[in-house]
């Protein structure tokens, strides 16, 4: 589907007629809140298992309130849950600054910056090949722990949380989640081998 | 897929056909009288949904009453209609007799402006309204759940059909807003107040804006998207069924709803052993049935072609730009000097922002062959900047050498260009204007989705100039030969015979075909060297920013090399330079000093078009030379 231009009604009706035995999606923002409107309305959910990926972020979430699709397996941020002491001073530092809570875009900016700013120190310069080095196997504490930049093809180990959508005071919520650490799901490295030949 | 299920899609699409006539509607309506394209029409529509979600709040929550929803529609309409009234008064009425490029523009301000203020008000979380009580269920029709509310939009369409056809056909406004769209002079001779008019017709256009973008709200919630993603589809129905035709707009509403919805039903489908993922194509497709349209019927179905272009008076945005003096020469030589020695200054943010400005500077001015000399406003420009930043790409990423890679992006670039002008050289005007963004818009979503090739949303990196020239200082030094040859080449082409021919034919098409100039020619020639000069700049892009994405070619670059051109001034011989200078620089301290930073822009388009049509150039050759006549 084009990003941002779903038509729901049309595709809704076209899973329908695909009977499909669950639904696998990661739309989000306006699309997501179409979709889920219109399927409910033309019961495409009803004893289906939906698996939508962001859909438990509090960015797509919220717009939601009641209406958030209960049993949907997403990945999300639990902001108000998640009480490991990283995460708290982060949640505590932010409300006081902005006085509004964290969404998960607040949390992917903050490490971003943190993670520059940790390279930067860790090259001692702003030249490209000593930012390069420096970046391999770059450890940065973020509000989710603390995470490594994989020598080897460059990804961050930063994880998601893992749970269903819930309703908890006419509010979409995460239930049931748990934090999937991104080493343990990255691909391993020989595979990474095989698809990032060296050239 | 089944008859039932085909007729549950087609109901799909006419449901959306319907609320995509309503806003058209008020597009056309607009259109029909004053000839304005309206690009904040989208604007009006995201306000439309933005305020119907506030009062429907503050009501529901107040009188718990189930026609909550309804009147705060009305007030959203109501609303909507008025701040409509207030820009035709404010800025539009000054604007009736400038040239249409002037005008498009100056509503693209008005977005940006809303885009911000909306922001501003109603914040970045997306609001979805309730569901409306006694619509808020499903029915059950060939053998499928269709929402109530769908079928109460079914409805709403041909309502709004016949309602708008009464007030034009039996009432008294009718006949004056017919009479007005047919000659406005003749109209205004027998005593008709223009003036109030145009503030009532463009207050209706923004009343139905507002209406549809209020009558959305149940299906998807109100968000700061809402303006381009519908704006995009009400060009095309306006276009596709005739700028100012109401049923028009109808029936192309119609075949647009239906054809989307046909294209998401039919799924993947295999012609001649190619697999084509139908719902992909949803993107494009109302581009595509546009522009086949337009190339048969080059007013749309039910538009009449405009009158022929008489021999105008020049205005002077356009007056003819002096040859170049010694003056020039020497300023030219001076600037030079200037941006040879400024890697010497050791600010490397300096570099980085003047190699983007040099970049703008060159695309401006290949904008400018076009639109400014050619008369032919362009609205997808960046297409040519975009297939020249990605033909140099993907031959960097196949280890081409870089020379090759340097030279295949105007080599691409222009065979686009004159393939887009051998197709569309009938058309001219508003349809020209329409076509390019159309083209534009389908090279865009061919980037956007082939992943296979263009890397699709990710794009292109890993692309980088030779060690050669591959520290800043040295690149710098590169894309300054680079830009300034091209700038130079384009100055010298505006005052070959060629050039003075392809102006020749902007101002007075009649008289330039019966002096013997071949005006299609000179037409499909310019947008080749266009394109190529695009080219060239997106190729420099590419290398400069070490890969290639979609944006390249979206709508806001495009819009972008437009702003430059008329903030440097049409007719000065400078200007694509100024134009770029100012308002890269503008950008980026605008950027990093509020997060506001499209209303600071638009605000300058605004100000540009209404105060300063002249453009900086325009100060320094019109103004200024004035103002010392005067003090003397």
């Amino acid at each position: 589907m084009p990003l941002g231009k779903i038509e729901p009604g049309a595709v809704v009706q076209a899973l329908l007629d695909a009977h499909p035995d669950a639904i696998f999606s990661s739309l989000f923002g306006p699309d997501l809140a179409r979709f889920v409107r219109e399927g409910q309305l033309r019961g495409l959910f009803k004893d289906r298992p939906v698996f939508n990926l962001l859909g438990g972020e509090p960015e797509y979430l919220d717009p939601l309130k009641d209406e958030a699709p209960v049993g949907w397996f997403v990945t999300g941020y639990p902001w108000y849950a998640i009480d490991t002491p990283e995460h708290q001073r982060f949640r505590d530092a932010y409300q006081k600054k902005f006085n509004d809570y964290p969404r998960l875009g607040s949390v992917v900016g903050y490490s971003a910056v943190k993670t520059a700013a940790a390279a930067l120190q860790r090259a001692g310069s702003t030249d490209t090949d000593k930012l390069v080095a420096a970046m391999q196997d770059l450890r940065v504490d973020t509000p989710f722990g603390a995470v490594t930049y994989r020598a080897l093809d460059h990804q961050s180990t930063m994880g998601a949380y893992v749970g269903r959508i819930g309703v908890h005071d006419g509010k979409g919520v995460m239930v049931d989640w748990r934090y999937a650490d991104g080493k343990d799901y990255l691909p391993p490295d020989d595979v990474v081998r095989r698809l990032r030949p060296a050239d | 897929m089944s008859a039932a299920s085909l007729a549950v899609q087609l109901l799909n699409g006419l449901a959306s056909a319907s609320s995509l006539f309503v806003v058209s509607a008020g597009l056309t309506l607009i259109f029909g009288v004053t000839r304005i394209v309206n690009f904040a029409h989208g604007s009006l529509y995201m306000i439309g949904a933005y305020v119907a979600y506030s009062a429907g709040t503050a009501l529901g929550a107040y009188a718990d009453s189930p026609l909550a929803f309804w009147w705060a529609a009305l007030l959203a309409a109501v609303a909507v209609g008025c701040i409509g009234a207030l820009i035709e008064r404010l800025l539009l009425r000054r604007l009736y007799a400038a040239p249409e490029l002037l005008q498009l523009t100056a509503t693209f301000g008005v977005v940006l402006v809303v885009r911000d203020a909306t922001l501003a008000l109603f914040g970045a979380e997306d609001r979805l309204g309730p569901r409306v009580e006694g619509l808020d269920g499903a029915v059950r029709l060939f053998g499928s759940a269709i929402p109530q509310y769908d079928l109460f939009l079914l409805v709403v369409g041909p309502v709004v059909l016949i309602a708008l056809t009464v007030l034009m056909q039996r009432t008294r406004f009718g006949l004056i807003v017919r009479a007005a769209s047919e000659n406005r002079i003749l109209a205004g001779a027998l005593g008709i107040d223009e003036r109030r008019l145009f503030t009532v017709v463009f207050a209706l256009g923004a009343f139905l804006a507002g209406l549809t973008g209020a009558l959305t709200l149940p299906r998807e919630p109100a968000n700061l998207g809402m303006d381009l993603a519908v704006i995009a589809d009400a060009f095309v129905v306006t276009v596709l069924g005739g700028l100012g035709s109401i049923p028009g707009a109808f029936v192309a509403a119609i075949i647009i709803g239906i054809t989307k919805a046909l294209c998401i039903a039919a799924g993947n489908v295999t012609i001649a052993g190619a697999t084509i993922a139908m719902p992909k194509i949803t993107l494009v497709i109302e581009f595509i049935v546009m522009a086949l349209v337009l190339l048969v019927r080059p007013s749309g179905l039910f538009g009449t072609p405009p009158a022929p272009p008489a021999t105008t008076t020049v205005p002077l945005e356009r007056a003819l730009i002096a040859r170049p003096t010694q003056r020039h020469v020497l300023a030219a030589v001076v600037l030079l000097a200037f941006a040879a020695l400024l890697p010497l200054a050791g600010d490397a943010y300096a570099l980085v922002l003047s190699i983007d400005i040099l970049i703008a500077a060159l695309f401006t001015a290949s904008l400018r062959l076009i639109s400014g000399f050619g008369g032919i406003t362009s609205f997808g420009h960046a297409a040519y900047f975009g297939i020249g930043a990605y033909a140099s790409a993907l031959a960097a990423a196949h280890h081409y050498p870089f020379v090759a890679a340097l030279v295949l992006a105007p080599a691409a670039a222009s065979v686009a260009a004159l393939a887009f002008g051998a197709l569309c050289v009938r058309l001219s005007g508003i349809y020209l204007a329409m076509l390019t963004l159309a083209f534009a818009q389908i090279v865009w979503s061919i980037a956007l989705q082939w992943d296979a090739v263009t890397g699709g949303s990710n794009g292109i990196a890993g692309v980088w100039p030779p060690d050669a020239i591959a520290s800043r200082t040295h690149f710098y030094y590169f894309v300054l030969c680079i830009v300034a040859m091209g700038l130079s080449a384009l100055v010298v082409i505006a005052f070959t015979p060629f050039g003075y021919a392809l102006r020749g034919s902007r101002d007075s098409p009649l008289r330039a075909l019966a002096s013997g100039i071949d005006v299609r020619a000179r037409r499909i020639k310019a947008l080749a060297l266009a394109g190529g000069f695009a080219g060239l700049a997106g190729s420099l892009y590419a290398y400069s920013k070490g890969g290639v994405a979609p944006d390249a070619l979206a709508i806001p670059r495009s819009v972008d090399a437009l702003v430059m051109m008329l903030l440097g001034g049409q007719n000065a011989l400078f200007g694509p330079l100024l134009g770029a200078a100012a308002f890269t620089w503008l950008q980026d301290a605008l950027a990093r000093a509020t997060e506001y930073w499209r209303a600071g822009v638009g605000v300058v388009i605004l100000l540009i078009v209404s105060v300063f049509p002249l453009g900086i150039g325009g100060i320094a050759t019109h103004w200024l030379p004035r103002l010392v006549r005067g003090w003397r």
